[in-house]
């Protein structure tokens, strides 16, 4: 009785379950949020963002064609967020209007955490932090 | 037999898949019915007795009534195992 489904036929069961106060979780699928979370191994436990939305919390957000991407808070400014993959360089513009909800808890690797773990909140200080020189370093390797 | 509340089903791409409203809907191993499922558990929400849904299945579906009464007895233990009936 198990079957796969993609983000987009799911959202609005996702839709519906979040504004009953419940929560969803689903598999990750993409390699975007390397080397935190691994595609179709790991998953991912979403609310409903009713909390003020944070650097580092992970964030479920609509582009304008319609995809559903799953990616880190990097910075906040006063009219948008700025998310980015965790295996990737560059931020995205994101207005509050785009997320739908946040990860609360994520399970990796078949161990299930918080995303307020302290495990995970050094991992992302460390990773966001990094990221100048991980450019670095993989500018050097490209060489 | 009735299924518990908050137990929803819901139509996904071409299937159907139940949920449990306001708890947690978990996509990994989450319960996904065919249109036979689907028809069985609108009976279940409609309080048919088992015979009265292998009747549905016969003649909605012309299969015969021992194939029908093993389908339902198959589904019911299946969501029974799920938590879903009480």
């Amino acid at each position: 009785m198990n079957k796969e489904f993609s983000l987009r036929d799911v959202f609005p069961l996702i839709e519906e379950q979040l504004s009953a106060g419940g929560s969803a979780t689903f598999k990750i699928r993409g390699t975007s949020m390397l080397p935190f979370l691994s595609d179709m191994r790991d998953s991912v436990t979403v609310v409903a963002p009713t909390r003020r939305i944070r650097k580092h919390d992970v964030v479920l957000y609509r582009r304008s064609n319609g995809d559903f991407i799953l990616h880190r808070v990097v910075g906040r400014k006063k009219e948008f967020l700025l998310c980015r993959g965790d295996n990737q360089f560059e931020d995205e513009r994101v207005f509050p209007e785009q997320v739908v909800a946040i990860v609360s808890e994520y399970e990796r690797n078949g161990k299930r955490r918080s995303i307020s773990s302290l495990t995970h909140r050094l991992y992302s200080l460390y990773w966001v932090n990094s990221v100048l020189l991980r450019r670095l370093l993989r500018k050097l390797r490209k060489r | 037999m009735r299924i518990k509340d908050g137990f929803v089903l819901r139509q996904v791409a071409d299937s159907y898949v139940v949920m449990s409203l306001g708890g947690e809907l978990s996509f990994n191993g989450m319960i996904a019915l065919n249109e036979t499922g689907a028809l069985i558990w609108r009976s279940l929400e409609q309080l048919l007795d088992i015979d009265a849904i292998v009747e549905r299945l016969v003649s909605e579906y012309e299969i015969d009534r021992v194939t029908a009464e093993r389908d339902v007895a198959s589904f019911i233990e299946k969501i029974r195992q799920a938590g879903v009936l009480e």
